[in-house]
């Protein structure tokens, strides 16, 4: 399978566009500028498109960026990275899991992903902007007092990874959630640190290192901590992107599922 | 020659020439002293407050910074006078009398200095907050000794004494990082009322700056006037507010159209119904006697 995240050389004057699931992306390479235009779509039956650097026109007719900058790279190379959003993922799962109490369940969960723009060669790379790939909404994890802002997303929250599309624009995230709080867990909404994650090209799919929640008592915040190395259920081929924050090994203290939203009256 | 002017300017200022050849000493000790103060008063302002950056609310370091000058200011202006041989004790019996002079006069100045200690205190708000007293809406600009300073939203300075914030109702807008705004929405009586709700999810769930947790509020309120009403609060992160309103009127308007919901103005039914008797006012003739 051909890697989407590569370095595409775009002579001056011609214009490149990329199919990635529901976004469309064209740059322009003019003399000394750089022309950017994205167009993202809720339709779903194009989550599967995945078309690299095809020659086409510029839309000018809809809203671009122009980067103009005195460069030496007349040859016109620009590099496609993907990476994390800027904020944590809620996932929510299609349907409600319930955890019983003393027990484990390990899920592959799908996050999706921004894509960073960059031209130049590799040591002297200038960066354009960052776009993303879908339209995730906005949620908050926590109390009307006190939370966290975060994109909203939902996962099939699948026990097998084959079960999920091998899309180009989501990241297969794998969680275990350790139940030990003597009673049974309500997963309906999990709250994923992805500053935290690193990114792995795998054979098919794009993966996260693993996240482990822990969860001691219904009245505490859960334990959490990642993985440092790639999953292991499918061969790896490069580590794409860095994690943006580090975490010490033993986890951090983090709410992660909202129970306490239920306590809460909104209106 | 004699020059009556310039002479009694020499009579009249004789004594502060005398002052300045007879206190030579005092007076360049006085400017060393003044000069040094400033620059320490200055320096420790920023020195002490350094430490306490990080537990203190940028108003509390405003004050702090404040307290230092002016403690520095006093000690100045103590050891000028003690420069000049003044007798303290006298000054200061004279003080007395003075300040209760002015306790009388000033009754209002301290009153707003306690209460910005109150305000200080209770942090009902900080610099930097969105804040509504009355019926003017700004940021907090500064909260000083006396007064407080809102910048409005068209860019107007706007001098509140502290005692007014105390006695009267403060609003803060941006205490906590979402809120949820509420719009007023009339539908036709012909409508259905599930489908109104059901347009109104819609509109909420795709508008992008419409936050999906906490679930925004959607209700059917009442019988109106003229219109069936309805209320949609929507939740939204408090720097988005302007966005939020504009993209979330302009989608109920647009998804109102599309479903084929009238959006009713206030109207009234004048029923006309051909009399069938006569007149009930009559004029009766008053009968001569």
């Amino acid at each position: 399978m051909e890697s989407f995240w590569k370095t595409t050389q775009i002579p001056p004057g011609e214009t490149r566009h990329w199919e990635l699931g529901p976004l469309d992306l064209w740059v322009r390479h003019c003399d000394g500028e750089w022309l950017v235009s994205h167009k993202t779509t809720d339709d779903n039956s194009l989550d599967h498109r995945s078309i690299l650097a095809q020659p086409g026109e510029f839309p000018l007719n809809q809203p671009y960026q122009r980067f103009a900058f005195d460069s030496p790279n007349k040859e016109g190379f620009l590099t496609i990275k993907p990476e994390f959003p800027d904020r944590s993922i809620v996932s929510k799962p299609l349907v409600n899991v319930t955890i019983p109490a003393n027990s484990t369940a390990s899920f592959f969960c799908g996050v999706p992903l921004w894509i960073n723009l960059s031209v130049g060669k590799v040591d002297q790379s200038q960066h354009l902007c960052i776009i993303p790939t879908c339209n995730l909404s906005r949620t908050w994890f926590g109390t009307p007092k006190d939370g966290e802002a975060c994109y909203a997303s939902s996962t099939k929250a699948a026990r097998n990874f084959s079960e999920l599309e091998p899309y180009q624009f989501r990241v297969i995230c794998p969680v275990t959630i350790n139940n030990r709080s003597g009673e049974p867990l309500l997963f309906e909404r999990i709250c994923m640190r992805v500053n935290h994650l690193k990114l792995f090209q795998g054979k098919q799919y794009l993966w996260s290192n693993e996240i482990r929640v822990t969860k001691s008592s219904p009245f505490e915040v859960s334990q959490v901590s990642y993985g440092t190395m790639p999953p292991t259920v499918e061969p790896i081929l490069a580590e794409l992107a860095p994690s943006k924050e580090k975490v010490s090994p033993s986890g951090l203290l983090l709410r992660t599922f909202n129970n306490l939203r239920k306590t809460i009256d909104i209106h | 020659m004699n020059f009556p002017f310039f002479n009694s300017i020499d009579e009249r200022f004789k004594p502060v020439f005398d002052l300045l050849s007879t206190r030579r000493e005092a007076i360049f000790t006085s400017f060393i002293i003044v000069a040094v103060g400033l620059i320490l008063s200055f320096l420790f302002g920023r020195i002490a407050i350094r430490p306490w950056r990080r537990y203190l609310s940028k108003q509390a370091m405003m004050i702090m910074r404040k307290a230092i000058a002016y403690s520095f200011f006093i000690i100045v202006v103590v050891m000028v006078l003690q420069e000049f041989e003044v007798k303290l004790t006298a000054l200061l019996g004279a003080a007395g009398i003075l300040g209760i002079a002015i306790g009388f006069a000033a009754q209002t100045s301290l009153s707003n200095i306690i209460s910005g200690i109150f305000l200080l205190c209770e942090k009902p708000f900080q610099v930097g907050d969105v804040i509504q007293v009355g019926n003017e809406k700004g940021i907090v600009e500064s909260i000083d000794m006396l007064s407080l300073t809102l910048r409005t939203f068209d860019n107007l300075s706007i001098r509140m004494p502290n005692e007014t914030l105390v006695k009267g109702q403060i609003t803060n807008i941006t205490r906590y990082p979402i809120r949820r705004h509420d719009i007023q929405i009339g539908a036709s009586y012909n409508q259905d009322p599930d489908h109104v709700l059901r347009v109104l999810k819609a509109i909420a769930t795709n508008n992008p700056h419409s936050l999906d947790e906490p679930e925004p509020l959607i209700a059917f309120t009442g019988f109106g006037e003229s219109k069936l009403d309805f209320v949609l609060g929507i939740w939204h992160e408090k720097d988005d507010f302007i966005e939020m309103r504009n993209s979330v009127l302009s989608d109920i308007k647009k998804g109102f159209e599309a479903e084929g919901i009238e959006i009713p103005y206030p109207h009234r039914v004048i029923l006309s119904t051909p009399s069938k008797t006569e007149s009930p006012i009559a004029s009766i003739k008053p009968e001569c006697p």
